[in-house]
Formats: C-alpha cells, sequence, structure tokens
C-alpha cells in the first residue's frame, strides 16, 4: 500500500516523514526545504499490520494547480501515481489556509485521512477544534497529530490503512470551469476560500487578538530590519565559528586526534622497520595519515552543524533569506534565489537542485551559477585549517569567507544581468515567515549526526582513494621507479601539477604541492586537507598536547612555506573556484544547457583568480610594501578575463540594438 | 617477505572496499558518496516539463 503525504509548505511533512519511517531526511523551520519526493516504509513499532505501507513525502503545496515547480511535482504523483490514500497534513494553528488545499484533494476520489498536525500548539494558542465536526463535514477521519512529539501517528497510521479502497466524497465540489480563463480560476478559489471559512468558523473557537504586536512581530522589527538585518547575521555567524573552531570543536577535536594518533603509532608499531618502506609509508602516511588529517576536523565541523541545524529550526533562516531578497532583486535575482544559497552553506549539491523552484530560466541558471560560491561543508575543514595554522583560529576567517561569497554573489549575478540585458522585473518573492520556536536539541543532534556519518563515509571511500593515488604518484618518478628523499619534485604527481604551480605564482602559491591539493579539490573539497598532509607529511593538524586547534601553527605554516596573505589567497582560491565534480553534475542538470554551464564553470575559475590575485598582490603591498611575484603576468590574465566579459556585454548590447532597428 | 605480502593485500583490501563502494553507489545513481542530495542529475528531476 502506498500513502502520499502532502500539505502546504512548513506543515511539518518531512518532520512527520522522518517519524513514521525512522529515516533522517533534512528539515527546517521554513517553507520549501523538500524540493523533490522522498519515499520510505513505515516502521514495524507504529503499524503491526501485515501489509508493508510505503509513504512518499511530497514537497509542499498550498493547491493542487501548479505554481511552483514543488507544487508540479506533488500535482503529478496525486493524479498520475494515484496513491491508495493521501494523508493531509495541515497546520493546526492555521487552518482556514491549510482546509483550502484538502478541499481540493478530496475531490479527487483518493481517500483522505487529515492529520491535524502541530496540535501540541492548540493549548498556548488558545485554539479549539470540533475535530469529530470537521471530520463529518470533510467526510473523512481526522487525527490530531505532533510529529515533533510523536503523538498521534500509530492512530494516524491505523486510519489510512482502514480507508485503503474506500471511497472519498467531495464537500465542495468545483463546478466546471474553462482552466485557461483566468477570471474563471480566480472565481472557483474564491467560492472555495468562502466555504473553508465557513467550515473553519464552524468547527475552530480562537481567541483573536490581532491587533496586538507579538512577541515574534518585535523580534522580527529588529532581525529583519533592513539596516541591523545583515549585522545581526554577521553577528550570528562569528558567534557560531568562534563556538565551533576556537572553544568547543577544539577540546573534542583533540580527543578524536589524540586516538588517531595512537592508532598511528599502534599501526607503526606493529608493521616495525623490516617491512618495504614504500608499503608501510603508503598504509601509514596516505592512508591513515591523510584520511587522519581530515577526520581531525571532524568535531569542528559536528559542533557547527550542531549550532546552523539550531538556528535553522529556530525560523532565523527565514528572515536571513527575507533581509537578503532587498539586495538579490536590486541585481536581477529572484528573490526566490536566496534559498538555494542558504541550503548551499550545508552542501552545494541540494543548494543546486534547490534552484529548480525558479521559474525563470535565466535566474534560475545564475543562481545555479552563483549558489556554489557559498562555502559549503566541505570547504568548512579547509576554513579550519588555514584559519588554525595562519590566523590564531580567528572566527573572523570563516564569518568573512560567508560576506565574501554573498559579496560575489552580488557582483556575479550584476554581471550576468548585464551579459544576458534581461530587462525583466524580478518576481515577488512571498514566503511564509514561520514562527521563532525554541531549537530542538533532539533534532539538532540527529541532523549533526547524518551530516558527521555523511563526512565519514566520504572520508573513507573518495579522500581514501585519492590519498592513496596522491601518495602513490608522490612516491613514484615517471620510470616507476622509487624517488629519493629530497627528490619529490621528479615524481609524478610533481609532475603534472608543476605546470598547474606555475599559473599559482601571481597568486603567492606557485608550488606543485598546493596545486596538487587545488586540484584534488575539485573531485571532493575536503582533499586539499588530506592531499596537503600527504604531500608535506602531516599527519596532524590538531596537536593533542595542548587543548588548542593547531597549536603547532608555527610548524605547520613553516612546512608549507606560506606567508599569510597567499594562504588568505589559496583559501579564497579553493572556496571561490568550481566546486567539486559532483556539484557541477547538479548544476548541468538544472541549468539544462551546455553554453550556460561551460560560462558557468568559466566565470567560476575567473572569479577564484581573480580574488587569490588581489588578495595576495594588495595584502603583499600592504605588508612588505611591494608587490608580490608575477604580479605583471597575473593582471595580464584577470585582464584577458576581464576582456571577454566586457566583449559578451558589448556582443549582447549590439544584438539587442540590432534587433531593435530591424523591428522598427 | 610474508609480512609485505600481507601488507600489500591489506592495502589493496582497504582501496578495493573503497573503490567497491564508489563503485555500487555510482551504478545506483549516487555521484559522490556521503554527500546528501548526491543522486543529483536530470534523471532524479521530476519536472522537466516546468522549465520555461
Amino acid at each position: 500500500m502506498r500513502i502520499a503525504l502532502t500539505g502546504n509548505p512548513n506543515s511539518g511533512k518531512t518532520t512527520l516523514f522522518n517519524a513514521i519511517t525512522g529515516k533522517i531526511e533534512h528539515v527546517g523551520n521554513w517553507p520549501g526545504v523538500t524540493i523533490a519526493k522522498k519515499e520510505g516504509d513505515i516502521k514495524k513499532s507504529l503499524y503491526r499490520g501485515k501489509e508493508i505501507i510505503r509513504v512518499v513525502d511530497l514537497p509542499g503545496a498550498y493547491s493542487i494547480s501548479p505554481f511552483s515547480s514543488e507544487e508540479s511535482i506533488t500535482r503529478n504523483f496525486v493524479l498520475n501515481e494515484k496513491p491508495d490514500v493521501i494523508i493531509n497534513i495541515v497546520d493546526t494553528t492555521n487552518l482556514s489556509r491549510s482546509l483550502f488545499f484538502t478541499t481540493q484533494l478530496l475531490e479527487l476520489g483518493i481517500p483522505v485521512v487529515v492529520a491535524l498536525n502541530k496540535s501540541d500548539l492548540l493549548e498556548s494558542r488558545n485554539i479549539q477544534i470540533n475535530l469529530d465536526e470537521l471530520s463529518n463535514r470533510l467526510g473523512c477521519p481526522v487525527v490530531e497529530t505532533s510529529s515533533t512529539e510523536g503523538k498521534g501517528l500509530a492512530e494516524l497510521l491505523r486510519a489510512a490503512a482502514d480507508r485503503s479502497g474506500d471511497k472519498q466524497t467531495a464537500p465542495f465540489k468545483s463546478e466546471l470551469f474553462d482552466l485557461r480563463d483566468q477570471e474563471s480560476i480566480e472565481e472557483n478559489d474564491r467560492e472555495r476560500f468562502v466555504f473553508v471559512e465557513k467550515l473553519v468558523d464552524e468547527v475552530e473557537n480562537r481567541a483573536v487578538a490581532s491587533h496586538k504586536q507579538t512577541r515574534q512581530d518585535a523580534i522580527d522589527r529588529i532581525v529583519a530590519n533592513k539596516v541591523l538585518g545583515i549585522p545581526i547575521f554577521a553577528a550570528i555567524i562569528y558567534v557560531i565559528f568562534s563556538l565551533s573552531q576556537t572553544y568547543v570543536g577544539p577540546l573534542l577535536a583533540d580527543i578524536l586526534v589524540g586516538w588517531i594518533d595512537s592508532l598511528y603509532e599502534f599501526a607503526a608499531g606493529l608493521l616495525g622497520s623490516d617491512l618495504s618502506p614504500v608499503l608501510s609509508s603508503l598504509f601509514l602516511d596516505g592512508i591513515i595519515g591523510g584520511v587522519g588529517a581530515v577526520m581531525g576536523f571532524l568535531p569542528l565541523i559536528m559542533v557547527l552543524f550542531f549550532l546552523l541545524a539550531l538556528l535553522e529550526d529556530s525560523g532565523y533562516m527565514a528572515r536571513v533569506a527575507m533581509v537578503m531578497d532587498r539586495y538579490l532583486k536590486k541585481v536581477g535575482l529572484s528573490g526566490k534565489s536566496i534559498i538555494p544559497m542558504v541550503i548551499g552553506t550545508g552542501c552545494a549539491i541540494p543548494g543546486v537542485m534547490a534552484t529548480r523552484t525558479i521559474r525563470d530560466d535565466r535566474q534560475r541558471r545564475t543562481t545555479a551559477m552563483l549558489t556554489p560560491f557559498m562555502p559549503c561543508g566541505a570547504k568548512l575543514p579547509i576554513i579550519a585549517l588555514f584559519a588554525g595554522v595562519f590566523f590564531g583560529d580567528a572566527a573572523w576567517v570563516g564569518t568573512s569567507m560567508y560576506f565574501v561569497a554573498i559579496g560575489i554573489i552580488i557582483v556575479g549575478a550584476l554581471l550576468v544581468r548585464k551579459i544576458t540585458r534581461d530587462s525583466s522585473s524580478p518576481a515577488y518573492f512571498i514566503m511564509e515567515l514561520p514562527e521563532y520556536r525554541l531549537p530542538s536539541i533532539k533534532r539538532a543532534l540527529v541532523s549533526m549526526f547524518s551530516r558527521a556519518k555523511a563526512f565519514i563515509v566520504k572520508a573513507a571511500t573518495i579522500i581514501l582513494v585519492c590519498n592513496a593515488a596522491v601518495h602513490i604518484m608522490q612516491t613514484f618518478n615517471w620510470s616507476f621507479q622509487v624517488v629519493e628523499e629530497g627528490m619529490e619534485s621528479t615524481s609524478i604527481l610533481a609532475g603534472i601539477a608543476g605546470p598547474f604551480a606555475l599559473l599559482f605564482i601571481p597568486l603567492g602559491f606557485g608550488v606543485w604541492q598546493l596545486a596538487a591539493a587545488a586540484i584534488t579539490g575539485f573531485i571532493a573539497k575536503e582533499n586539499v586537507v588530506g592531499t596537503l598532509a600527504v604531500v608535506y607529511g602531516i599527519t596532524n593538524f590538531i596537536d593533542t598536547e595542548e587543548f588548542e586547534l593547531i597549536s603547532g601553527a608555527g610548524d605547520v605554516a613553516t612546512v608549507m612555506g606560506l606567508t599569510s596573505v597567499a594562504a588568505l589567497a589559496y583559501l579564497m582560491f579553493n572556496l571561490f573556484t568550481p566546486p567539486c565534480f559532483a556539484a557541477i553534475g547538479a548544476m548541468n542538470a538544472e541549468m539544462d544547457s551546455k553554453k550556460w554551464l561551460w560560462a558557468g564553470i568559466g566565470f567560476q575559475f575567473g572569479v577564484g583568480y581573480t580574488v587569490a590575485y588581489f588578495v595576495y598582490q594588495a595584502g603583499t603591498l600592504i605588508t612588505t610594501g611591494s608587490f608580490g611575484s608575477g604580479v605583471i603576468p597575473g593582471l595580464v590574465a584577470i585582464l584577458v578575463f576581464a576582456a571577454v566579459i566586457a566583449s559578451l556585454i558589448r556582443s549582447k548590447k549590439q544584438q539587442s540594438e540590432k534587433t531593435i532597428k530591424e523591428a522598427v | 617477505m610474508l609480512g609485505n605480502i600481507l601488507l600489500f593485500l591489506l592495502v589493496i583490501s582497504i582501496i578495493g572496499v573503497a573503490v567497491a563502494k564508489i563503485v555500487s553507489d555510482n551504478k545506483k545513481g549516487v555521484k559522490c558518496p556521503g554527500c546528501p542530495y548526491s543522486k543529483a542529475g536530470g534523471q532524479n528531476c521530476s519536472c522537466p516539463d516546468f522549465k520555461e
């Protein structure tokens, strides 16, 4: 039996889906988190029937007539795949809005069970709902649930299982009208609203105090203020980075790194000195050392993800979207563009996928191109490493990366708008602001462990294989002979990365080791840290002696031979050049245009190179009084990049002028 | 000698398991093991007709 979970955005569908299937799908206290359908089987503890029940979690929809792509997924599934039962999740605190969709679902003839979700909030809101009356009027069972507290779930599933095969009657039937006629549609919607309002009046009793400013309104006046909004966001991100990378994270990291060190020493002792040094080194430095160096950052990332999950659960992220909307709209992006960017802070892939909710092709493609600039979870170990080694764990490093990314996105959107000469007015961004709530520690822990698991799987697969490959390529030369100590520059790895290193001289990191790390970063960004560990023979970026992140910072920095300015340039290059291949695959799928994809990748390379160049050359000029090496060749490269953009803008301008003349 | 063979087998098996996991995930449509939503791709998008 197949049950579809449907309902308005942010009504708690995915939380309910996770509670009844035991899955850990991403949830957030803001609308639009779910962009694709997800399936799972119901837990045996909730339903003891013989039949296996498969549940399909669908993206939120306000209406069966699709307005956005998520709504079309819901509509297509319900209409074409005909589930046995529909569980309609209704936000009990917003009955009148939710029942509009319910009445449409009831017209389909598929048996419906209504879950009055968030019922735990009824008492505090002083709302009473007559369940029996509502059930009678709708012609389907109505069950009170609370997906966050696990209340009413077994009852809901029993009701759904019992309804399979039943016929469904509709309390409100739309009259036949012309779907191409906007007026007929609006007239039909008005009639439905009248029906729903009357129904709600009869079954709901609530204390209304709409004239009164609530505590939520008071908070929004400050955090969503057009002047204070961004400084508050910056302060929150700063606190999060301070806690995760300066205070709490390193304490936990030190313990884990101690274990990894012990494992390394245990393995080294077990192998002894009689075995082949090549094999021993591959096992110890390539596999244990390389993977261990990346894993050492796991606690820092876990703390960061935990804090971000708390922030997301509180309802604050929707306010960030609202604050950013006014800036994005000015540069020709859809207000909806901010959602993929917020999601992209976790991982660029779902961020890019979330762009499919944007209807306009140009805006969707531009957003898919710019979203990977936001520092994702995979880039955090690089930030943590460089902030620790070169900047004494300063929280401003991580915080500023987010704001540099926002700056790049705004400039990038402006350039794309000029290149495409798009004059269409940006779509209005309408987003329901969820109520603030005390974030759930349990949900944040679940989110944190789920992401930690993903990090470990990645470290044990892609990063392990890459580190082993890097180590082998560094051990052998092109004649497949073992390179002698101190002669690593003759290795296969140096041979491949060397030519790229030349391009990086104007950026301050023109050595093959750093070039190799940057290249492996395109497979997975965490590889930058793993490769640096392998090529420099550093197995531990976090000292076990002191409870402080990278207390041996001086040593690591010396081994890398970078100045602080060059280190910052290297960090920015890795952050703002194209994302990993998997994210590029997602860009390809969402852009649906090879021209846009290659232009996007070229733009990302150009931006990463330009930002790193200016950081290094300007920083070196300020700190030493003269430019760094390669200032002229680097400038030439950047001028070529600028010239390409300028010629694209000019050619588009000429093209549009020609079109106008022809039209005249 | 035996020690070297055992170590070689250990290294090969560790790398082999990792590669096998990557390949098996790839066959299931997962482009990047461990990445959330790593099945990103055109075939996973159920709304191609929607794009204007």
